[in-house]
C-alpha cells in the first residue's frame, strides 16, 4: 500500500484550484480527534508546502489569463 | 470489536434530521461528555483520494446545515470510541464561537517580505507584523461589521498568508461585496462560505 503522503502528493499534483481549496480545509484544518488522523504531522507539513506552491502556481496562471 | 467510526464533526446537540455520511451511511451522534461526535460506521478507513476528500467535505457541509454549532473534524479521523474529556472546555468554547457562523477563506498574494536581521526585538517585531499583516488593515476596516473572528496564517513565498474570517451564516454575499470594494497593495482571492474548518481549538493557539 502506498504511503499516505505519496497518495496526498498524487492528488495534489492532479488537483484543480477548487480541489486544492477543499484539500487544504479538509486535510489541514479541523479538529484532530484521534492520533490516527490520516497524515502524521510531518506529512501535513509536507502537503502544506506543496499546496502553497500549487495555490501560487494556479493563481499566477489565472493572473496571466486576466492580463491577456 | 466495534466497527470503526469515521468522525465528521463535533456538535453540542445531535442533528435534528437524518444526515448521510461520506459513504452514504447514516451519521450517528455519539455522546461524549456534553459534546456529540457526529460519525458514521464504515467498513474501513477511507483511501486518500480526491473523491473521498470531496465526499468528506460534502458530509461536513450537510451536517453544518443541520447543526447551528459545528466544528468540522479533519479527514481520516477514524476512531473506535471518542473521548474529549480533557479538551471538553475548549471545544465547547469553540462551538460557541462558531455557532450560527461560517467561514470565508482569503488567500493573500504579494511580495514576500524578507525577515529582518539584527536585534531579537527587531526580529520579533517583524514576526508580529507578518502575523498581523498590516497590509490587510484597509480590508479589515471594510469587513469589520461582518467579521466575528479572524485567524491569520503566514506562509512562505508569493502566497504570503491565508486569512480566515468567521462571519454570520448567510452573510457571504455581503462579505464578498464589501471585499470587492477594497483597494489593497496585495491581491486577495476569496473562497467560501465554508464550515468553520479553521476555528478548531488546536488551530487557534
Amino acid at each position: 500500500m502506498k504511503r499516505r503522503e505519496e497518495q496526498a502528493m498524487e492528488i495534489l499534483e492532479a488537483a484543480d484550484q477548487s480541489l486544492l481549496e477543499v484539500i487544504d480545509h479538509v486535510l489541514n484544518k479541523g479538529v484532530v480527534v484521534s492520533g490516527e488522523a490520516m497524515l502524521g504531522v510531518a506529512g501535513v507539513d509536507l502537503v502544506y508546502l506543496r499546496l502553497s506552491a500549487l495555490l501560487c502556481a494556479s493563481d499566477r496562471v489565472q493572473a496571466r489569463a486576466r492580463k491577456k | 470489536m466495534s466497527p470503526p467510526l469515521n468522525v465528521y464533526a463535533l456538535s453540542d446537540a445531535p442533528p435534528p434530521v437524518e444526515v448521510r455520511g461520506a459513504q452514504g451511511e447514516a451519521v450517528r451522534a455519539l455522546p461524549a461528555g456534553s459534546l456529540f461526535a457526529l460519525a458514521g460506521e464504515v467498513d474501513q478507513r477511507p483511501d486518500l483520494t480526491a473523491d473521498a476528500v470531496r465526499a468528506h467535505d460534502a458530509a461536513v457541509r450537510r451536517l453544518a446545515v443541520a447543526c447551528p454549532a459545528l466544528l468540522p473534524v479533519r479527514f481520516g479521523s477514524i476512531a473506535e470510541e471518542v473521548d474529549f474529556s480533557e479538551r471538553e472546555a475548549e471545544l465547547l468554547e469553540a462551538l460557541e464561537l462558531v455557532r450560527d457562523r461560517e467561514q470565508m477563506t482569503l488567500r493573500v498574494y504579494g511580495e514576500p517580505q524578507p525577515a529582518e536581521r539584527g536585534s531579537g526585538t527587531a526580529y520579533l517585531e517583524s514576526l508580529r507584523r507578518s502575523r498581523s499583516m498590516p497590509a490587510l488593515d484597509p480590508l479589515r476596516a471594510a469587513l469589520a461589521p461582518l467579521v466575528r473572528a479572524e485567524r491569520t496564517e503566514p506562509h512562505e513565498g508569493p502566497l504570503i498568508a491565508s486569512v480566515y474570517h468567521l462571519i454570520d451564516r448567510g452573510s457571504a454575499p455581503e462579505y464578498l461585496r464589501a471585499l470587492a470594494g477594497v483597494a489593497l497593495a496585495v491581491r486577495v482571492a476569496p473562497t467560501g462560505p465554508w464550515p468553520a474548518w479553521s476555528f478548531a481549538p488546536e488551530l487557534l493557539r
